[in-house]
């Protein structure tokens, strides 16, 4: 029950509730960062990378330490400044021991902080820890969920700039230029990806 | 540049504090105020969405309460029991799917209001609030499991899906059969049949 | 930037001129993801123009006193403390709006209007100018919001505001692809328009995005100058 149950939460995270095409988290980068594969790919990583990370400390800290003094309503102010921190000593740590990490994950770490995936997840599998009925949901969840959610972030990423690459030599109506067609086809992407609704209920039944 | 200034690091630090002070008592004071108006709604909610399900009862008196649900007694002006108001929880498609259930004083169900969907997809899974889902679980019996069914709605104890939300039908479906089962064990095996 | 404006234009820029989502093209995630509904996205609007207002007033009054090197961790918490004030205020006067919104409102802490106007506006100008530029914004963002939000809910749900206007409903509208395809067709709209103007269109995001001053990675930085990564990384610090 407990495999099934991390199995069903990642698929979950990367499929049916990707977070950039069905929740609309983190769609700044998303469409930012996408026109080139490398950069797409590296930002997926800071961002997985910063997810998991916050998520394994702010889960600990609003469910022992929030929760049990009735402060509670902190939580946006500070998740905000434990991210915000996280990513500067990242960036500290990175630059300090692994200089090779750090050239090619370095440039992306300021940008994650106003990410809005990233405060999203750690909000959200919170959320989970109430609303999830059928089993009880771990730590291990929340950290299993942050990790899926971080790779459905990297598939979106990488999807669409396989998709932005077709459309450099396409030949577009000048008003649709840029971000608009970049909309568009996001929209279309975001339309394959309403095909997994139910995927996971019916591949990993838990009930 | 290795060796920092005294200044350079202790006037920043101690400004960033007191920002941070003075925004946490400032959310304090806030919380203070409007925490009580916060649990009045969510508790007017749970009033409303009572009255909805029982609607002979005048007044709700707390009989059970656990890990699956709440139950409520609903009594009519003279202290008479009326039917029972069930509150249960199921997870959607979204998230968290409220449903309270009204369940007479013969085990058939009086009505049923899903009082939070708000997770829902707009236009699939939030319509699961909509009378002509929920009015189908009126007259349903609470001994037996009531199912979601596309070619069978409407015999027995099977329900019809609204369109295209299976997941969201399904969980409304869990929550009202968790009231049930809260009813059965909890309610009339205890109290009418014990 | 340095030219004198009146303080009516302070407010109006960012209504048309500057308008923060279909000019600027900030504030993405939730001009996607809450408009839905025409009421949801008067909603989100009028919260997050709140915010902006009160961070703008308090960041510009500090302007002086916050020092340089703690200014985005000390905005951020300031626009942080004003989410949760209007996010309490939120849940116990208009409880509805706080389910519909759901996580979108406290993440108007990380949208970046908010942080924008406070780095570029508000901490260069006096409040009352600040006060204004941060309704105007406001105002502009709550402006595309309900358009957004009433094309997608009439064809969608059929309905404004919940009062049931055509027979038929396209459902695919109030679904995540119909957000990306109604934005992109509302950009295409004012690009048209800015272009007839003459004035320079939005390509990507990050040219407005307020980090952009940190950040010297993506497609801005890379039009205009391919320096190596090695100087880029230690700009970054």
């Amino acid at each position: 029950m407990l495999i099934k149950s991390l199995v069903s939460v990642f698929l979950a995270a990367i499929l049916t509730e990707n977070y950039v095409l069905c929740k609309f988290l983190g769609i700044c980068p998303f469409l930012g960062v996408s026109k080139k594969l490398n950069t797409a790919v590296g930002m997926s990583v800071a961002v997985t990378f910063v997810m998991v990370l916050a998520t394994a400390v702010t889960f600990p800290i609003y469910q022992y330490l929030l929760v049990p003094n009735d402060l509670s309503y902190l939580q946006t102010i500070v998740f905000i400044l434990i991210i915000a921190g996280l990513v500067q000593l990242v960036e500290i740590v990175l630059k300090k021991y692994i200089p090779s990490l750090y050239q090619s994950l370095g440039v992306y770490l300021p940008l994650i902080t106003t990410n809005c995936a990233i405060l999203g997840v750690t909000m959200l599998v919170l959320q989970k820890v109430e609303t999830t009925a059928l089993y009880t949901y771990t730590y291990g969840h929340a950290l299993i969920n942050a990790l899926g959610a971080g790779i459905g972030f990297l598939v979106a990423m990488v999807m669409f700039a396989g998709v932005r690459s077709r459309l450099e030599s396409a030949d577009i109506p000048k008003s649709l230029q840029g971000l608009p067609i970049t909309l568009i086809s996001a929209s279309l992407v975001a339309l394959s990806f309403l095909g997994f609704s139910g995927f996971v209920d019916k591949l990993i039944p838990l009930a | 540049m290795r060796k920092m200034n005294f200044k350079d690091v202790f006037i920043p630090t101690i400004s960033l504090f007191i920002i941070c002070v003075i925004i946490t008592a400032a959310l304090a004071v806030t919380n203070a105020v409007t925490s009580t108006k916060i649990a009045e709604n969510e508790a007017q909610a749970q009033q409303e969405s009572m009255k909805i399900v029982c609607p002979d009862a005048k007044d709700f008196e707390e009989v059970y309460t656990g890990d699956n649900g709440t139950a409520f007694a609903g009594k009519d002006d003279s202290g008479e029991i009326t039917g029972y108001a069930v509150s249960t929880v199921a997870s959607g498609y979204g998230g968290q799917i409220k449903v309270m259930t009204g369940i007479a004083n013969d085990g058939s169900i009086i009505n049923i209001d899903v009082y939070y969907n708000d997770d829902e997809t707009p236009g699939l899974g939030k319509n699961t609030s909509n009378e002509s889902f929920t009015a189908q679980f009126k007259g349903l019996l609470s001994n037996d499991n009531i199912i979601v069914s596309k070619d069978y709605a409407g015999e027995g104890q099977q329900i019809d899906a609204v369109t295209s939300s299976t997941i969201s039908s399904r969980a409304v479906t869990d929550a009202v059969n968790t009231a049930c089962d809260i009813y059965n064990t909890e309610i009339s095996g205890g109290e009418l049949d014990g | 930037m340095a030219e004198k404006k009146t303080l009516m234009q302070e407010f109006t820029k960012g209504i048309i001129k500057e308008n923060p989502v279909l000019c600027l093209v900030l504030g993405t995630c939730p001009t996607l993801a809450v408009t839905t509904s025409a009421s949801n996205a008067i909603g989100m609007g009028v919260a997050a123009t709140a915010v902006l207002i009160c961070s703008n007033a308090v960041i510009s009054m500090l302007r002086k006193v916050i020092p340089d090197k703690v200014r985005i961790p000390a905005y951020i918490t300031i626009i942080a403390g004003f989410v949760t004030i209007v996010q309490m205020f939120v849940k116990a006067f208009a409880p509805a709006i706080n389910n519909s919104l759901g996580i979108f409102l406290p993440l108007i802490v990380v949208n970046c209007i908010i942080l924008g106007r406070a780095e570029m506006y508000a901490s260069k100008n006096p409040v009352l100018p600040s006060i204004l530029d941060g309704l105007g914004m406001g105002v502009g963002f709550t402006a595309a919001l309900l358009c957004m939000g009433i094309i997608r809910e009439l064809f969608g749900a059929g309905s404004i505001f919940g009062i049931q206007l055509l027979p038929v409903q396209i459902l695919i509208f109030i679904l995540p692809p119909g957000g990306f395809f109604v934005f992109g067709i509302l950009i295409a709209i004012a690009n048209k328009l800015n272009t007839k103007a003459g004035k320079k269109v939005v390509t990507s995001p990050c040219q407005g995005c307020p980090m952009s001053s940190t950040c010297k990675s993506f497609e801005c930085a890379n039009k205009e100058n391919n320096s190596n990564s090695k100087e880029v990384a230690d700009n970054v610090n």
